[in-house]
């Protein structure tokens, strides 16, 4: 065929016709070529578009610090890019039923689409209901392509006078879950565009973890504020409102503020005995009797508390404080206030911790500051509230202390002389009187000394322990000063010699928290070795409430001691609980009558009978007795008629330095 | 340049003066002639048809330009329908040049450098169109914009009020309606 047609060569008009048909067919074929790629460029471009326009979102996501920034943004970006002429933003509600506008929106001609965006900035949609309500309730994109028409959009009067055609909205999604949808309109008619809605259904996805990074954000600033055992704030939240409570008022009005320590008793005991889970039970216990209780007080109209706010945290440990606002009334009226609120207070533990038997051994002390002008900061006040916590602490379970200028004075004061112990211990200002101890029969003979400190204040003059040891016992100090007169005592004694016959014994006074140490008996095996005193000649003064703290521990200290020689001796016998159960237990070699009962003998009565009885208890036991306080011939004589064998007081000797009583040796 | 407005300038020389006559210019202003609509082409060789055309038919480069104008708008509806289906009028097509017209024609030819117009309507009616570019094809605008009227089939009078071939730092071509 192809053969046939070149075999007859063809006319000059034939060649250029077929020469124009080629060029034609080569001209369709390169318009042709050109659509093809022109259509190619179009889509390329429209991707690229699309591709930088989420780019663009995600970079926004990772930057943007709050989500309505990061919100603001992407719509300003969307309606740019995509020519949208308005886009509207509506946040998903807390319960996640509804959808609402929060007037973040951005229209490219407002004036034109007013109507619509006066509509839309703050509406409302029930999941399901409208453009936004049904992208709430599928979690996907949603398109409408002829809003005047559209039985399925709630604003379509409003659509079609501002001649918007087409709308489209998408969710922003947190994980699965819908947090905001956003919707954009324009006003021509476009169908959906699969490219367009998979475009924006990505962006809602970036947009999401802003929200997602919010959320942790919150949760981590919950979490560095909050106690995560009770839920309570914690101290540092505790310390910010109290701050901030603070600052506001006017230095003359800061009575209307308070604050309560409240420290729980006996919860040490829980933990010890019934271990960490069952302290955790009581904490969480505490916390919402306090809550539930503070929450009542709020909700009572008119009575006493009127307008008073509370806001409660745990400190730490067992430590709750609670933050009284807007009390009403003036300076002196809060003292009442508060101690009718802490009252509410220790009747709702006891309610909620009675109910249990772990913890019905729970209950708590109270202390609590109110503002004053005096108040340089929020510390002091803490501080005061703090000190009324110890005050209530130390009178018993279950108290409520408010701090007041007088506490203020004492506690500063007990401050002062802690201090001036601590320096008095450094610069050696006590010293020891010894008071001697006799035989009561005709001769009364000295046959030992007690041991008394004193301390030689460089202001004050020569204190008596009755002025300082509390204290010393209170700070800790009692442990220095007891091992120094121990030590001291010890060395006096040593230098002692008695030309009659056997050396005087040295009684000495030992604190509970200086026998409650671990290393006690070693410490008193050291300084009998160093002073080189014989041990026999020592008798350790105990009193009973020291002796029964921990019964096992004082016996075999007492024991151990004994076994080198060294005696004790159970102080002021009658005082404390006096249980037979516990003395018969407790191997002490003296026990001592205290003063009050010396003095109260007159030779016929009660008084009598008393000191009879322990004398006979002692004896049958096997325990030497010593009577203190005696002060006339009388009682020396009622008690040798008594069988007492060994008596001191000012009949006899007052305490006097160890010159002095190396002298009542010699005599 | 673009191609396309080598393309559209072919057609309109080939429908107007036939196919040979589109070689002769092509020949007598001493270019090679393939264009393709997706290429671009030096202003110059642009310019020198455009001459080469007006000394032809003894006009000035401004009347062939405006004459090309006029006669690309009907080819351009036929080659891109889409750009003039929204509209009922010349001037809502004018209007729409820099939103959606020159968008598009960037969406295919990347680096295409459409010139900007600025729009304002004067009291009695008047479109005022701010037109600067250093390739000063005012005379082009027009045409198109007495195209555009033609397709609409409507009646209008443009003048300039200013112009860069009279060393003014812009053109102001005013497009008055005629009732």
């Amino acid at each position: 065929m192809i053969h046939a047609l070149v075999a007859e060569p063809p006319s000059v008009e034939k060649r250029l016709a077929r020469a124009e048909r080629a060029a034609h067919r080569e001209r369709t074929a390169r318009l042709e070529a050109e659509r093809i790629a022109e259509h190619g460029l179009r889509t390329l471009y429209d991707s690229k578009q699309r591709l930088q326009l989420l780019q663009h979102i995600t970079g926004v996501a990772n930057r943007a610090r709050t989500i309505p920034e990061a919100l603001a943004t992407a719509l300003e970006a969307i309606c740019q890019r995509m020519s949208w002429t308005f886009g509207n933003v509506l946040m998903v509600s807390q319960d996640r039923s509804t959808v609402e506008a929060c007037d973040i929106w951005r229209a490219t001609d407002a004036s034109g689409v007013m109507a619509f965006i006066e509509a839309s900035r703050r509406i409302r949609f029930k999941a399901g209901e409208g453009l936004p309500g049904r992208v709430l309730r599928s979690g996907r994109p949603e398109w409408i392509a002829d809003l005047g028409n559209s039985t399925m959009f709630v604003r379509a009067a409003q659509a079609s006078r501002c001649d918007l055609g087409t709308g489209c909205a998408f969710p922003v999604l947190a994980g699965d879950e819908v947090v905001a949808v956003l919707e954009f309109y324009m006003q021509q008619a476009v169908v959906e565009d699969a490219e367009i809605v998979e475009i924006l259904e990505q962006a809602g996805v970036q947009l999401g973890r802003v929200f997602e990074r919010d959320r942790a954000q919150r949760a981590l600033i919950h979490d560095a504020l909050h106690d995560p055992l009770t839920g309570m704030p914690n101290r540092v939240l505790f310390n910010d409102r109290l701050q901030e409570s603070f600052e506001r008022l006017a230095p003359a009005r800061r009575h209307a503020l308070a604050v309560l320590v409240l420290d729980l008793d006996g919860f040490k005991l829980v933990n010890d005995t019934l271990g960490h889970h069952a302290g955790d039970r009581v904490l969480i216990s505490v916390a919402g009797a306090l809550r539930n209780a503070l929450a009542q007080l709020e909700a009572e109209p008119g009575c006493g508390f009127g307008g008073a706010r509370f806001s409660s945290a745990r400190m730490g440990g067992d430590e709750f404080t609670i933050l009284v606002e807007n009390l009403a009334g003036e300076d002196l009226a809060g003292h009442g206030v508060i101690d009718m609120i802490a009252g509410v207070l220790h009747r709702a533990l006891d309610d909620s911790l009675g109910s249990t038997s772990e913890s019905a051994q729970v209950g708590a002390s109270i202390g609590y500051a109110i503002g004053s002008a005096a108040h340089a900061s929020v510390d002091q006040l803490l501080r005061d509230a703090d000190l009324a916590m110890y005050e209530a602490k130390a009178g018993g379970r279950g108290r409520t202390v408010g701090f007041t200028e007088a506490l203020g004075d004492t506690l500063r004061d007990r401050a002062r002389l802690t201090n001036e112990l601590r320096e008095a211990i450094e610069r050696r200002e006590f010293e020891l009187d010894y008071q001697p101890i006799v035989t009561l029969d005709s001769t009364e003979a000295v046959c030992g000394f007690e041991a008394l400190v004193r301390w030689n204040h460089p202001v004050r003059g020569r204190l008596l322990p009755a002025e300082f040891i509390d204290v010393a016992e209170n700070s800790g100090l009692i442990l220095f000063l007891g091992d120094w007169v121990l030590r001291e005592a010890c060395a006096t004694a040593a230098t002692w010699r008695s030309p009659r016959g056997q050396a005087p014994f040295i009684s000495i006074n030992i604190s509970a928290r200086q026998f409650a140490q671990p290393g006690f008996a070693a410490r008193v095996r050291q300084i009998v070795l160093e002073t080189g005193v014989e041990p026999t000649r020592i008798r350790l003064e105990l009193t009973e409430s020291t002796a029964i703290i921990d019964i096992d521990h004082t016996c075999a200290v007492i024991q151990e001691i004994r076994e080198w020689g060294v005696q004790t001796s159970l102080d002021d016998f009658g005082t404390g609980f006096s249980s037979l159960s516990s003395l018969h237990r407790l191997p002490f070699d003296v026990l001592k009558i205290d003063r009050s009962f010396v003095m109260a003998m007159d030779g016929q009565g009660k008084g009598d009978g008393i000191v009879r009885a322990i004398v006979a208890l002692a004896r049958t036991i096997g325990m030497t007795i010593v009577a203190e306080g005696i002060e006339t011939p009388a009682q020396a004589a009622l008690l040798i008629e008594l069988g007492c064998e060994l008596g001191q007081g000012y009949h006899f000797g007052r305490p006097a330095l160890a010159s002095h009583a190396a002298t009542l040796l010699n005599r | 340049m673009k191609g396309v407005i080598f393309n559209l300038l072919e057609d309109a020389v080939t429908i107007e003066h036939g196919a040979d006559t589109w070689t002769d210019l092509i020949d007598a202003t001493g270019i090679d002639g393939a264009f393709t609509s997706l290429g671009s082409y030096p202003d110059e060789t642009l310019l020198a048809l455009v001459d080469t055309a007006a000394a032809a038919t003894n006009a000035t480069p401004a009347d062939v330009l405006r004459w090309f104008g006029t006669a690309a708008i009907p080819l351009l509806a036929e080659r891109y329908g889409v750009f003039f289906e929204g509209h009922r009028s010349a001037r809502s097509f004018i209007l729409s040049v820099n939103e959606i017209i020159h968008p598009e024609v960037r969406k295919l030819y990347s680096g295409a450098g459409c010139p900007h117009f600025q729009f304002s309507t004067a009291p009695e009616g008047d479109l005022i169109i701010g037109y600067q570019s250093p390739r000063r094809l005012c005379a082009l605008a027009e045409g198109f914009i007495q195209g555009a009227a033609v397709y609409f089939d409507e009646q209008v009078t443009i003048s300039h009020l200013a112009c860069m071939l009279d060393d003014s730092p812009l053109c102001r071509i005013r497009v008055r309606w005629d009732e």
